[in-house]
């Protein structure tokens, strides 16, 4: 396992001091050469989920396991050397890359700080990797602003994978491109995948963006994991009523595309409760549209697995008291009909 | 034939800036009738924003703006009219809702307030006339206990709500015509969801012609009639949107479709991407402004700019090769589904 997190707590104090809990007992794994996508909306805690699995951000309970090594332990030097196996890639490459620096230095930076090979081996080793992220020689000495946001994701790319990395967290890595250069970072992301030695926690607000490129897909809600399980699994059989929301969500150019908006409007209704005040029992219910009093509204559901253990459905599991008994109605079936026939 | 309710002829924009004269809008013509939705849709800089801000002359005090063409509404020419008349549409029989509510909304007032304030500028009610008038809009959209929630400021709403509260300002004054720039992009999928269906429910109910501009077809699926597709500056295909999805014809729209999400696309399938770059507006450019990123781009497609090819009653494309690509589609199809 390249990442091991277990019963995971983040707390946060709010403002006025009141308590917030980012991360609420989350377990998941990463394994080598697997890419898991992390899905949720604003606040559900995803990219702090992300942080603390790197002890950027402390956190309260449960253990994170990062390569094998126990990060609850570590700290200082130990900690950076960890660290230098798993780089971030961040939403806004312009914001992300250092106006001053050339191209060239950006990329070389991580072995710089690291201390990794002189000066003549770094100067290969970058060219290598511009080379291996789509970005032309010429582009080498020019300075972040001179380039697209296609091309600065790309530089943003490259220096994480620099190092040689074991795992790369990407925080919505296409979420602030144009269309017809998000699905060319998307390739860019599936070829490394393919190519390297190298997992990926893959995090989005959009089950569209994770599907080509995840093994497997984990489902955040407040806080918690609502279901995961494997990429095709979560498309065409979601279990848990938020994920099937998302699933509907996904925005497609055909003439349901108004049924699909109604049936959102449906299954997702109203606004997230604040963290502040989550709703108790199972923290879905208050947008629920099959939440009953008892249990929903009184006890968190447990993670159970559901489906074949051994098949296709391997380690899908939902927290949702009532998932042996939604089925969705038929505009709900349309979902995964095509996909079906794909 | 009655008069459509919105007409633009030939629209340039222009903007003059530190790199040169920037090339927003090149030619544009489109119309509007009552009631109906039209969705603009490209990617950053295609112009589809300008082109909406120019229909209300919203540009910024220092923005060195040239205009030219016909921007007919109603009949009258929003471009050759004076400030004050066009202040007098503005928010009255024209709304407005932008991509981001929280700088839309005025932070020191009251939401209430702000859709009251709208109200009393075009209709002349009193005080408590506008205010009452407003909770019930601000009920009409969805604000859960509207009576009291009517004296909070924008910032204790979440990005749902607040884009609830612009709907309700932009349709306070019962507009003819809705203009919605990217609406729902900020915000959460699922609220996204609930927005688009709102706007879509208020313009069936109302009567309210719309244009939806966005980046992603995914959306004018669910809300408009027909469809403008931009890039650089121009109009590329303007079709209903059942030809876009049976036969769309310029090859930047297919290549668009292609990248729309599906979900009998086999998992972990590339995608196949648009490659290249759009140009830079502030190039001269000759031919047509999509050729160095298309794959069937032919000698006469770099050197001359194609006209907009008529292909039935409301299709249009500006492609060289629109008359062969379209008789090939004579039969329903969906080239863009083929695999690779």
């Amino acid at each position: 396992m390249v990442l091991e997190v277990d019963d995971l707590v983040v707390r946060f104090e709010s403002a006025d001091g009141r308590p917030i809990t980012a991360v609420d007992h989350v377990s998941l794994r990463i394994g080598r050469r697997e890419t898991l996508g992390l899905v949720g909306e604003t606040g559900c805690g995803k990219s702090t989920l992300a942080r603390a699995a790197l002890k950027l951000i402390p956190f309260d309970e449960g253990q994170v396991k990062l390569l094998g090594r126990d990060l609850g332990d570590l700290g200082g030097e130990e900690l950076r050397s960890v660290r230098r196996h798993c780089p971030m890639i961040f939403q806004d490459p312009r914001g992300s890359l250092d106006p001053r620096m050339t191209v060239g230095r950006i990329i070389d930076e991580p072995l710089k700080v690291h201390r990794l090979g002189d000066a003549a081996q770094r100067a290969a080793q970058v060219r290598e990797m511009m080379d291996l992220v789509g970005l032309p020689e010429e582009l080498h000495g020019r300075r972040p602003v001179q380039l697209s946001g296609g091309q600065q994701q790309r530089v943003g790319i490259a220096r994480a994978l620099i190092t040689r990395p074991s795992l790369v967290i990407c925080d919505e890595p296409v979420s602030a491109l144009d269309v017809s250069i998000r699905a060319q970072i998307l390739n860019l992301l599936a070829d490394l995948r393919d190519t390297l030695d190298v997992s990926f926690l893959f995090i989005a607000h959009d089950l569209a963006v994770v599907r080509h490129l995840s093994d497997r897909v984990a489902v955040m809600y407040l806080g918690r994991i609502v279901e995961e399980g494997p990429v095709e699994r979560i498309f065409s059989e979601p279990r848990h009523p938020y994920t099937q929301g998302l699933v509907a969500a996904i925005l497609r150019a055909d003439n349901q595309a108004r049924e699909r908006l109604q049936l959102v409007d449906r299954l997702a209704a109203g606004d997230l409760p604040s963290l502040l005040n989550p709703p108790a029992g199972c923290r879905y219910n208050s947008r629920c549209p099959y939440a009953v009093d008892d249990p929903c509204r009184l006890i968190p559901p447990d993670t159970e697995l559901v489906g074949d253990a051994g098949g296709d459905a391997a380690g899908h599991r939902v927290a949702c008291h009532l998932h042996g008994q939604i089925t969705p109605p038929s505009s709900e079936v349309t979902l995964s009909e095509s996909w079906e026939k794909g | 034939m009655s008069t459509p309710l919105l007409e633009v002829r030939d629209l340039c924009v222009s903007f003059a800036t530190r790199d040169g004269v920037v090339r927003a809008v090149d030619g544009l013509s489109f119309s509007v009738d009552a009631g109906e939705a039209l969705g603009i849709v490209g990617e950053s800089g295609s112009g589809k924003t300008v082109s909406s801000l120019s229909i209300l002359r919203l540009f910024g005090l220092f923005d060195d703006v040239t205009l030219s063409g016909e921007i007919l509404f109603e009949g009258r020419d929003l471009l050759r009219i004076s400030e004050a008349e066009l202040s007098r549409i503005r928010g009255g029989k024209i709304g407005m809702v932008f991509q981001d509510p929280l700088t839309s909304l005025n932070p020191v007032m009251p939401v209430g307030e702000q859709v009251a304030e709208s109200i009393r500028f075009h209709t002349g009610a009193t005080r408590p006339q506008a205010r009452k008038r407003a909770i019930e809009l601000l009920d009409r959209v969805g604000i859960p206990d509207a009576a009291k929630r009517c004296d909070e400021l924008p910032h204790s709403f979440s990005g749902g709500m607040r884009q609830r509260v612009m709907v309700a300002i932009a349709i306070a004054c019962e507009p003819k015509l809705l203009i919605a720039d990217e609406p729902s992009t900020a915000l959460d999928v699922t609220v996204q969801a609930q927005i688009l269906l709102l706007l879509d429910e208020l313009r069936r109910e109302l009567g309210i012609a719309l244009i939806m501009i966005t980046h992603d077809f995914g959306v004018v699926a669910a809300t408009v009639d027909r469809v403008l597709v931009m890039y650089a500056a121009q109009p590329m295909e303007y079709c209903t949107i059942e030809h876009l999805f049976d036969r769309a014809n310029h090859p930047y729209t297919e290549g668009l479709l292609r990248l729309v999400p599906r979900l009998d696309h086999r998992m972990g399938g590339r995608l196949r991407p648009i490659e290249g770059q759009p140009p830079a507006l502030t190039e001269e450019i000759s031919g047509c402004p999509f050729a160095p990123r298309c794959g069937l781009a032919e000698e006469r497609c770099h050197n001359d700019r194609p006209p907009l090819v008529r292909l039935g009653p409301h299709h249009e494309s500006a492609c060289w090769l629109a008359t062969e690509r379209a008789a090939r589609l004579t039969t329903p199809g969906r080239p863009w589904e083929t695999p690779s």
